[in-house]
């Protein structure tokens, strides 16, 4: 079981929820996904209002205990953002006794917004790179083709009209809808952490939690784009902005970001 | 010609991006079920934005020589692809229809999974 505690008040007692079994593996796969937002619970965070989340771990046996994490932790903070994974944990006191007031909840949604934009992208796309347009998606968007290849064919530029899968080329095809299902698959397609010799796709995967997968690709200008499934190629996100930064764009129910992958030649079925 | 001897139409729920999406045929009855809501709609009514997560429900319904797909889904049926005209589908009716199929077609485990995200409550 796990406790969470949203670091808010000053002179009140914060408000604390547990969260759900399903809740709890959620936050598990997040962490595991990436550790950097897991903080030590004395990080130093400072100042009045929103401060993150002190979460706890109160069960044994459980997904928490089997990733090894530890007993006590904080989740954001005043100048760190926690990324998504933050903003979520916000949005699961909705309905338990916590009854955090709506004027906590949108100064708290504030400050993780706030901190997120401030963080600038932290990729870096590799120093011999092959981009196609970020505005001419002809390629993909006509009636030929764009029911026949997903946001994994866009991501690889292959179109094989196969609706590609992950590891299926290689004959090793994802079995599990997480990071650590997926990621492993595509590696076994051809993409890598680091830049390739020839020339490089820069592409990056995130994960609606145990139900699918989306990729996006880095393109002209500085912008990713992407294919949702068979509908038409993009260069914006769900809000209708252009993508600058896949971690903090509007991924829909995508909300877990797993890592960038680099690849040239991928071979993808 | 019956409405017994046409097949049926197929259907699948937009949502995924990377997996294929879950499909099913109708019944011919359902098929003739959803011509008849289809042919009470008004002209009208905005599509939704697509993204990322739910879209709706495509159906590819057989006629006399073509086949005609159709995208339910946020109040608006609409062709596939968009060739400008919609249907005004007020209360969401063939979508929810479509929602009905997809129940006694798919496995409860997908309902279970992707059908709140259609935002169905009344």
């Amino acid at each position: 079981m796990i406790s969470v505690q949203l670091d808010v008040f000053s002179g009140r007692p914060n408000p604390r929820w547990t969260l759900s079994p399903r809740q709890s593996r959620e936050l598990v796969e997040r962490i595991q996904a990436d550790p950097r937002v897991l903080l030590p619970r004395d990080a130093e965070t400072v100042g009045l209002g929103y401060r993150g989340f002190v979460v706890e771990h109160l069960s044994e046996g459980d997904a928490w205990s089997r990733a090894g994490l530890p007993a006590t932790a904080r989740i954001g903070g005043t100048h760190v953002s926690g990324g998504e994974t933050a903003n979520w944990l916000l949005g699961t006191s909705a309905g338990t006794r916590a009854d955090v007031p709506g004027q906590v909840l949108e100064h708290s949604r504030e400050a993780i917004r706030s901190a997120r934009l401030d963080r600038p992208s932290t990729y870096t796309a590799c120093a011999n790179s092959f981009y196609t347009s970020d505005t001419d998606f002809s390629y993909w968007n006509n009636p030929q083709h764009q029911y026949s290849n997903n946001c994994y064919n866009f991501a690889d530029n292959l179109r094989t009209d196969t609706y590609a899968q992950p590891g299926r080329a290689a004959g090793h095809m994802y079995t599990e809808i997480s990071c650590r299902g997926v990621a492993p698959a595509a590696r076994w397609d051809g993409w890598r952490a680091k830049c390739q010799t020839q020339n490089n796709l820069n592409v990056c995967l995130v994960i609606w939690p145990s139900t699918d997968f989306h990729w996006y690709r880095l393109c002209q200008n500085g912008h990713w784009c992407h294919k949702p499934g068979g509908t038409p190629a993009r260069n914006y996100d769900d809000s209708g902005h252009l993508i600058t930064d896949p971690e903090t764009c509007d991924r829909g129910p995508y909300t877990i970001f797993c890592r960038y992958f680099r690849g040239w030649g991928v071979i993808v079925e | 010609m019956t409405g017994g001897s046409r097949p049926g139409a197929q259907a699948w729920i937009d949502v995924y991006s990377g997996r294929p999406p879950p499909e099913w045929t109708l019944t011919p009855e359902e098929t003739e079920e959803l011509r008849s809501l289809l042919s009470t709609l008004p002209s009208g009514g905005a599509p939704p934005p697509g993204g990322l997560g739910y879209r709706g429900i495509l159906v590819s319904i057989p006629g006399e020589s073509i086949v005609a797909t159709l995208r339910a889904g946020g109040g608006v049926v609409a062709p596939e692809p968009e060739d400008g005209t919609t249907l005004a589908d007020t209360g969401r009716r063939v979508e929810r229809y479509m929602w009905e199929s997809a129940r006694r077609h798919l496995a409860p485990d997908v309902i279970e999974t992707l059908e709140p995200h259609a935002h169905l409550e009344p």
